[in-house]
């Protein structure tokens, strides 16, 4: 078998069946994973990986009505690399696992994840309120259809 | 008469010279506003145009309004900008450090009524009258420094004309 050439060819060999190549048209190569693959999909592009990937420039939430979903951006420093790598959630008792002991700065984007799309995030070391009050208790803003205290819908 | 004839006075001719008499209310009333510390505080994109306004283009010092980097030796403090529920507590709290008389402009729309965030916004408070006192609101996004002035120039005519059983207003809420 011949050495895959892209990225996302080399992780689907990695990973078969857990990984699979989305086309998101204008910028840069993109794969859908699965949820329970999260860790170790992380330490192989962080350690394993020909291309590491050593930079995890953005990680984020999107509630896309039937599912949820958290994007990770992350990028390699020496081979010039970009990838956006996406998980998709179910909108009942998401939950995802912590990649902050891999990748720092993951750290307060799970938190705000957390607090705005009621990610459960397993295993974060931290998880308080990052950007909400401390005695927020109205459920997470960010989800489609939330209303709460103070909340003033705009009229059509 | 330089300062006295800025004030309500009466002179009394008496032998060897003249004295000048005025109510104490008057006095206290015209030295407040005539020396209206403001707070260093800012929130948002309303701060610049308050850093402008204090700064020697428009130049506050005029108006005898100078930044005290402390709420307890401040008079005024500017709402300048977007008051969240998060930082609305820290607000408050910087409110209740300053010594009264004190005195609050809500400037621009966000501190006023919550202004581009009034609708389908999760974090921010809707005025900040909720939560504090406010004698003068300024329009704008942000306000101008002209604006800012000119919104400083009624609260000096307020103050101006406060009475002496006012001054526990604090006091009483």
């Amino acid at each position: 078998m011949s050495k895959p050439d892209t990225v996302v060819e080399s992780l689907i060999v990695a990973f078969p069946g857990k990984v699979e190549k989305l086309d998101l048209e204008p910028v840069q190569d993109a794969v859908l994973i699965d949820a329970s693959t999260v860790r170790d999909f992380f330490q192989y592009l962080k350690n394993t990986s020909e291309f590491k990937f050593d930079y995890l420039s953005s990680l984020s939430g999107v509630d896309a009505g039937e599912h949820l979903e958290v994007v990770y951006h992350i990028s390699s420093t020496s081979s010039k690399k970009n990838l956006t790598v996406k998980v998709k959630l179910p909108t009942e008792n998401p939950e995802i696992d912590t990649i902050c002991d891999i990748y720092r700065a993951a750290d307060w984007f799970e938190r705000e994840v957390w607090e705005l799309y009621g990610i459960n995030v397993k295993n974060h070391p931290d998880l308080r309120p990052l950007l909400l009050p401390e005695d927020w208790n109205e459920g997470p803003p960010m989800r489609k259809g939330w209303t709460g205290k103070d909340f003033i819908i705009k009229p059509e | 008469m330089g300062i006295a004839s800025k004030l309500p006075v009466y002179f009394e001719q008496v032998p060897g010279g003249g004295i000048i008499t005025t109510k104490l209310e008057q006095v206290l009333n015209w030295s407040r506003a005539s020396s209206l510390w403001y707070m260093l505080f800012g929130l948002a994109c309303c701060a610049i145009e308050m850093m402008c306004a204090g700064a020697s283009r428009y130049d506050f010092d005029r108006f005898g309004m100078i930044f005290r980097a402390s709420p307890r030796q401040s008079d005024l403090m500017f709402v300048a900008g977007t008051v969240t529920h998060k930082m609305a507590p820290r607000v408050k709290l910087l409110y209740d450090q300053m010594a009264s008389p004190k005195y609050v402009i809500a400037m621009g729309g966000c501190a006023t009524r919550g202004g581009p965030f009034y609708y389908d916004s999760y974090a921010v408070l809707k005025g900040i009258d909720q939560i504090i006192p406010v004698d003068v609101y300024i329009p704008g996004c942000p306000p101008r420094p002209e604006s800012l002035m000119e919104g400083c120039l009624k609260l000096m005519e307020k103050v101006k004309k406060e009475k002496m059983a006012d001054w526990s207003r604090d006091v009483k809420a």
